[in-house]
C-alpha cells in the first residue's frame, strides 16, 4: 500500500531528469557544427577533430593522469594504515586527535586546503630550500591529503564491519600478525581498497582548486585547462571532451557494476 | 529444558578411563588461579582446572558467565589479568596464539571467504612451511575424516551450514594440535542436524585422540558429549565433575537447577542418626529423611533436592513415615515419551513429578484436579547447603 | 651495562615496532600537510602586507643573533571588519548554502524514499544512476548548465516555443544559476545518507503503523520522518559545509554580484596578491564553519542516543 504511493516515485523521476538533462544536452551539442553552441547548425564531428589536435589539452590530461595515479596510490596506502591503526590497534596516545584528524579534510573547504598548503610550501622553501619549484609533487601532496580522508572513510567502515574471528582464526592457525594482514585481511577488504583508490583517483583527476594553488609553471592539470576555458564562456570543444569523458566513465562504471552483479549469487 | 534424558557417557577405548581418578597421571592442561578483568569488571575469576589428555571437556553456563572468555584465554586471544596456564607442562600464559599448539573452531566458523575449502584447511599447514605434497596429503586426510573431500574446491559461501561446520572442524584438526577449542560448535545448526553432529563429533574426537574443550550453553549437549564438565556462573567455576556426578550430586542449588529440573524444599535439621538426617520443612506436612552427607548441625537450615523422575506419583496412600505428601494435580505436560505432573501441595508449593508413558494404548489414569500422593526413596534425595 | 642496554632497548623498541610505524606514517603526513599549514595560515594572517616575495613580513625581527622581536598585527582582521564587503559575502555564502541545503533536502528526501520503495534490483540501478554523474567531472557538470541556461539555450528556447515568454529570461550569472548549480552538484550527498537510514529501517514498522490504521501521510509523519532524522542531518551537513566554501560554482555560474567567500579568498590571493587578507579570510571562514559543524554533530549524537534508548 505504502510502496505503491506515487509521489516519491514522481519526484524520483523528476530528480533523475534534473541530473541527466544537462549531460544529455552536452552530448547533443558536441555534435553541433555551429560555432555558437546554443544554435543547432547541423550534425558534425568537427569539434572532435579539433579536440584531437589540441595537444595542450592532452598534455594537461596526461599530467593529470600521472598525478591522479600517484596521489590515489599514496592516499590508499596512508588511508589504509590510518584505518588499521584506528580499528585494529589497542588505544594509543592521541588516538582521538588522530581519529578526527583523518576525517577533518572532508569538511575543510578545498580553498583553505589549497591556500594553506601553498603558504606552507612557500615558507618551507624559505626555511629549508624545499620545494624550490612547485609542480607535480606539490600537487600530489595536496591531493593525497584530501583524498586520504575519503579512503579512511571507506576502508575504516569496512574494517570495523569485518568479522574479527576470521583474523583470530588465522592467528590461531599459526599465522603471525603481518601474515594475517597480507593473506587474510587485505585480500578480503580489497574491494573497499579498490573503491577508495578509485574515489581518490577521481577526486584528484577532477580537482581544480587545490591544483591551482599548489601548481607551478609548466604543471597545468586538465581541470585547470578546462576551468580557464569555460570561465570565459561556452566552448564547443569542451562539449566534445565532456562527451568522451562521460562515455569513458560510464563504460568503466558499467563494467565494474556488471562484474559485481555477476559475482553476487542471486 | 524440562525433560530429562539419562546422561550417556561416550566410550573412549584408547585412553585410561577417568584419568582424574588416577593420581599417577599428570593433568595435561593446568589452569592456576586464572583471572580476567575487563576495565575492572571481572569476566573470569580465579579459575583452577585440570584437564587430562584425551578428554572431552565442556564449559557450561548461561550467557555472560565467562565461559567464552576462558576459552579465548586458552586460545591466546586474551591475556589473563593474573594466574597461569600450562599446556603439556609448558607455561603458555604469555605465548601468542600463533605459537600455541592449540586450534579453535569458531562459533561463526570464521572460514576465510576468499579461499576454497582446500586452501582454508591448508592455511595452517602453510604457516609451518611444510612441503606442498605433505600439505595436500594431510588436507585430504582430514577432509576424508569429516567426509568433505568432494567439496574441496568450493568456496565457503557455497556450502550449507553443516558443511561449513565440517570444514571448520577439519581446519582445526589438520595441524594436529594438542588441544582443540570448540566455541558453541552446534549453535548455528538446526535441532535435527545438531543431534546427529553431536555423536559424530565425539566419534571423530575418539579417532584422533586430541583433547577437546567445548563451550556451550546447551546442557543436554554438554551432558551427552563430555567426559567431564565445569559449570560456570558469573566468572566462577561452580562445580566440576562427570555428567553423572553433576546431575545426581549437584553441590549447589544453582547447579541443580541449571542442569535439568528439580524440586527444592527448604527446611531445618531436627535430628541426625548414623545414616539419616531428619528435616522439617515448613511447606511440607511430613518430615523428610535424607542420607547423611552434611555437617550442618541440628537446627541448621538446608535445602533438600529431588529430581522429578525420582518422585513416585500414585493414588494409593504410602505406608511409610517420611518423604511423602498429598496434593492435587494442577497441570499435566505431555511430552510423548513421558508426562510431567505439577502437583499442588496444601501449603501452596508445587512439585513436579515425571512419569514415563510406557504403554501406548492405555489412557493415563491420572487427570486434572485429581487427588494424588507423591513420595520418594530417601536415597533419591540430596541435601544442598548453599 | 645491562641496565643501560635495557633502557636503550625500551627507548628504541617503539621506533622499531611495526605498530608505531603504522600509526606514525599517516599521523606525520597529516601533521605536516594539514595541521602545520593551518598554523602557517594563522601566522601569515597576522603579518603585514608588503611588496615582495613572499608578500608578507617576517614574524621575527632579529634584534641580535639570539634575540628576536615577535611582530604581529591584527590589521588584516580589522580590515575584514571595516569593509562590509567581507561581512556581506560571509552572509551571502551562508545564505546560498542554506538555500541549497533546503532545496536539496526537499528534492532528495522524496527521491530517497522513492528508491527505497523499489525492489532490490532497481534500488541498485537507481543508486548507480544517482552516483554516475558524481563520478563524471565536477567541472563538466557545472559546465553543462552553461549550455542549458544561456539566453538561447534549451530552457529559454523551449519556453519561447510554447509561448510562455517572448523575450529570453536572464537565467545565467545570478542567484538562480548559482543555486541550481550547487543543488545539482551536491544532490547525491543528500540522497545517499538518507537512503542508508531508510534502508536500515525495518519495513514492518511502516506496515505495523498502517495496520493500526495510520494513513500514508501519518505513517510518513510519525514513522519515516523521525526515524530518518540522522540521515537527514548527515545529508544536510554534507551539502551545507562544502557549499559555504564553494568557489568553482559561483565563479562559473555566478555573476559579478554573487561574491561568495570562496571567490573572495581566491581574488584576494591571485588578483590582489594580498596574502595576509586571504589568510585572515580563511581563518574567519573556518571559525564560521565550526559553529554549524559542531552544532549538527551535537544534534546527531542526541538523536543517535535517543534512537538507541
Amino acid at each position: 500500500m505504502l510502496k505503491s504511493n506515487l509521489f516519491p516515485k514522481i519526484i524520483l523521476g523528476i530528480g533523475l531528469c534534473f541530473l541527466y538533462l544537462p549531460i544529455l544536452i552536452i552530448i547533443f551539442y558536441s555534435f553541433n557544427a555551429a560555432n555558437f553552441t546554443s544554435i543547432w547548425g547541423g550534425f558534425s564531428t568537427r569539434w572532435y577533430y579539433e579536440l584531437f589536435q589540441d595537444t595542450y589539452l592532452w598534455q594537461a590530461a596526461w599530467t593529470s593522469l600521472k598525478i591522479a595515479f600517484t596521489s590515489a596510490t599514496l592516499a590508499t596506502f596512508l588511508g589504509t594504515l590510518a584505518s588499521l591503526a584506528l580499528t585494529r590497534f589497542s588505544p594509543f596516545k592521541g588516538q582521538r586527535l588522530f581519529s578526527s584528524l583523518t576525517i577533518a579534510p572532508l569538511v575543510m573547504p578545498e580553498i583553505i586546503i589549497g591556500l594553506s598548503l601553498l603558504l606552507l610550501f612557500v615558507s618551507l622553501n624559505i626555511c629549508i630550500g624545499w620545494p624550490s619549484k612547485r609542480g607535480f609533487w606539490t600537487i600530489c601532496i595536496g591531493h593525497t591529503t584530501l583524498s586520504m580522508a575519503y579512503v579512511v572513510a571507506i576502508v575504516r567502515v569496512r574494517l570495523s564491519h569485518f568479522d574479527k574471528t576470521i583474523e583470530e582464526a588465522a592467528l590461531d592457525l599459526g599465522a603471525k600478525p603481518l601474515r594475517v594482514l597480507t593473506f587474510i585481511t587485505l585480500p578480503i577488504i580489497s574491494p573497499a581498497l579498490f573503491a577508495g583508490w578509485l574515489l581518490a583517483f577521481m577526486l584528484s583527476f577532477d580537482d581544480v582548486v587545490i591544483s591551482s594553488f599548489t601548481s607551478g609553471a609548466g604543471s597545468t592539470t586538465l581541470p585547470m585547462v578546462i576551468f580557464s576555458r569555460i570561465r570565459t564562456g561556452i566552448s564547443p570543444e569542451i562539449n566534445a571532451f565532456a562527451t568522451l569523458f562521460i562515455a569513458t566513465i560510464t563504460l568503466i562504471i558499467l563494467l565494474l557494476a556488471w562484474v559485481k552483479l555477476r559475482k553476487q549469487p542471486v | 529444558m524440562d525433560r530429562q534424558k539419562k546422561p550417556t557417557k561416550p566410550k573412549r577405548p584408547k585412553i585410561t578411563l577417568e584419568p582424574w581418578q588416577n593420581s599417577k597421571i599428570e593433568p595435561y592442561i593446568v589452569l592456576k588461579n586464572l583471572s580476567k578483568n575487563y576495565d575492572g569488571v571481572p569476566a573470569v575469576q580465579d579459575c583452577t582446572l585440570d584437564i587430562y589428555e584425551g578428554e572431552f571437556y565442556s564449559l557450561l553456563g548461561a550467557s555472560g558467565c565467562g565461559k567464552s572468555t576462558l576459552l579465548r584465554l586458552l586460545a591466546g586471544f586474551e591475556k589473563p589479568s593474573s594466574g597461569k596456564l600450562f599446556i603439556g607442562g609448558q607455561d603458555m600464559t604469555h605465548v601468542p596464539s600463533y605459537n600455541r599448539p592449540v586450534n579453535m573452531m569458531f562459533q561463526s566458523y570464521a572460514l576465510f571467504p576468499h579461499m576454497s575449502v582446500e586452501q582454508n584447511i591448508a592455511f595452517g599447514l602453510k604457516q609451518e612451511g611444510l612441503p606442498r605434497e605433505e600439505i595436500k596429503n594431510r588436507v585430504y586426510e582430514v577432509l576424508d575424516l569429516v567426509q568433505m573431500s568432494r567439496f574441496s574446491k568450493r568456496h565457503p559461501n557455497r556450502l550449507s551450514g553443516g558443511q561449513q561446520q565440517r570444514v571448520a572442524l577439519a581446519r582445526s584438526l589438520v595441524k594436529r594440535p594438542k588441544l582443540i577449542l570448540l566455541d558453541e560448535p552446534m549453535a548455528a545448526l538446526d535441532q535435527k542436524l545438531r543431534e546427529e553432529t553431536q555423536f559424530e563429533l565425539v566419534n571423530i574426537q575418539e579417532k584422533v585422540g586430541i583433547t577437546f574443550i567445548m563451550v556451550t550453553h546447551d546442557q543436554e549437549e554438554a551432558m551427552t558429549m563430555s567426559s567431564r564438565l565445569a559449570i560456570m556462573e558469573e566468572g566462577w567455576i561452580q562445580q566440576i565433575g562427570t555428567p553423572h556426578e553433576i546431575y545426581e550430586f549437584p553441590n549447589s542449588a544453582y547447579v541443580a537447577d541449571f542442569i535439568g529440573s528439580i524440586n527444592l524444599f527448604e527446611g531445618v535439621i531436627t535430628g541426625v542418626t548414623k545414616e539419616m538426617v531428619n528435616i522439617k520443612c515448613p511447606m511440607l506436612s511430613h518430615t523428610l529423611s535424607v542420607p547423611t552427607n552434611t555437617t550442618v548441625p541440628i537446627g541448621g537450615s538446608v535445602t533438600v533436592a529431588v529430581r522429578p523422575e525420582k518422585l513416585e506419583i500414585g493414588i494409593d496412600k504410602p505406608t511409610y513415615k517420611h518423604n511423602w505428601e498429598e496434593g492435587i494435580i494442577e497441570d499435566i505436560g505431555y511430552y510423548g515419551d513421558m508426562s510431567i505432573y505439577h502437583v499442588k501441595l496444601p501449603s501452596g508449593q508445587t512439585v513436579m513429578a515425571s512419569l514415563l508413558n510406557l504403554d501406548r494404548i492405555s489412557i493415563q489414569q491420572l487427570t486434572w484436579n485429581q487427588s494424588v500422593y507423591v513420595s520418594w526413596q530417601p536415597e533419591n534425595s540430596i541435601i544442598l547447603t548453599t | 651495562m645491562t641496565f643501560i642496554k635495557k633502557k636503550l632497548l625500551s627507548f628504541f623498541s617503539p621506533i622499531l615496532s611495526v605498530r608505531s610505524w603504522v600509526i606514525a606514517t599517516p599521523y606525520v603526513w597529516l601533521g605536516l600537510f594539514f595541521v602545520v599549514p593551518f598554523f602557517v595560515v594563522l601566522r601569515v594572517s597576522l603579518s603585514e602586507e608588503v611588496l615582495g616575495i613572499p608578500p608578507y613580513t617576517d614574524m621575527f625581527l632579529w634584534v641580535d643573533t639570539y634575540v628576536a622581536k615577535i611582530i604581529f598585527t591584527f590589521e588584516s582582521y580589522t580590515y575584514l571588519i571595516e569593509d562590509d564587503l567581507y561581512l556581506s559575502s560571509y552572509l551571502t555564502s551562508l545564505k546560498f548554502a542554506l538555500i541549497t541545503t533546503i532545496v536539496a533536502l526537499l528534492l532528495g528526501f522524496p527521491m530517497a524514499i522513492g528508491i527505497s520503495n523499489l525492489n532490490k534490483k532497481w534500488q541498485i540501478i537507481m543508486l548507480l544512476l544517482i552516483m554516475l554523474p558524481f563520478w563524471t567531472s565536477f567541472l563538466i557538470r557545472i559546465y553543462a548548465w552553461l549550455n542549458l541556461l544561456t539566453p538561447y539555450g534549451l530552457i529559454n528556447s523551449f519556453l519561447i516555443y510554447i509561448g510562455v515568454i517572448t523575450e529570453p529570461l536572464r537565467l545565467l550569472f545570478n542567484n538562480f544559476s548559482v543555486t541550481i548549480g550547487m543543488v545539482y552538484c551536491y544532490l547525491p550527498f543528500m540522497i545517499l545518507p538518507i537512503y542508508v537510514t531508510l534502508e536500515k529501517m525495518d519495513p514492518s514498522l511502516q506496515e505495523a503503523a498502517s495496520d493500526l490504521g495510520a494513513k500514508p501521510f501519518t505513517v510518513f509523519k510519525s514513522i519515516i520522518l523521525p526515524l530518518s532524522f540522522p540521515g537527514l542531518l548527515t545529508g544536510s551537513l554534507l551539502v551545507f559545509i562544502p557549499c559555504v566554501g564553494e568557489f568553482v560554482i559561483p565563479e562559473i555560474l555566478g555573476g559579478s554580484d554573487n561574491i561568495l567567500i570562496g571567490r573572495l579568498v581566491w581574488n584576494e590571493f591571485f588578483l590582489n596578491h594580498s596574502w595576509p587578507t586571504a589568510a585572515a579570510l580563511s581563518i574567519a571562514l573556518l571559525v564560521i564553519l565550526f559553529i554549524p559543524i559542531y552544532g549538527l554533530q551535537k544534534l546527531q549524537k542526541i538523536f543517535a542516543e535517543r534512537l538507541e534508548s
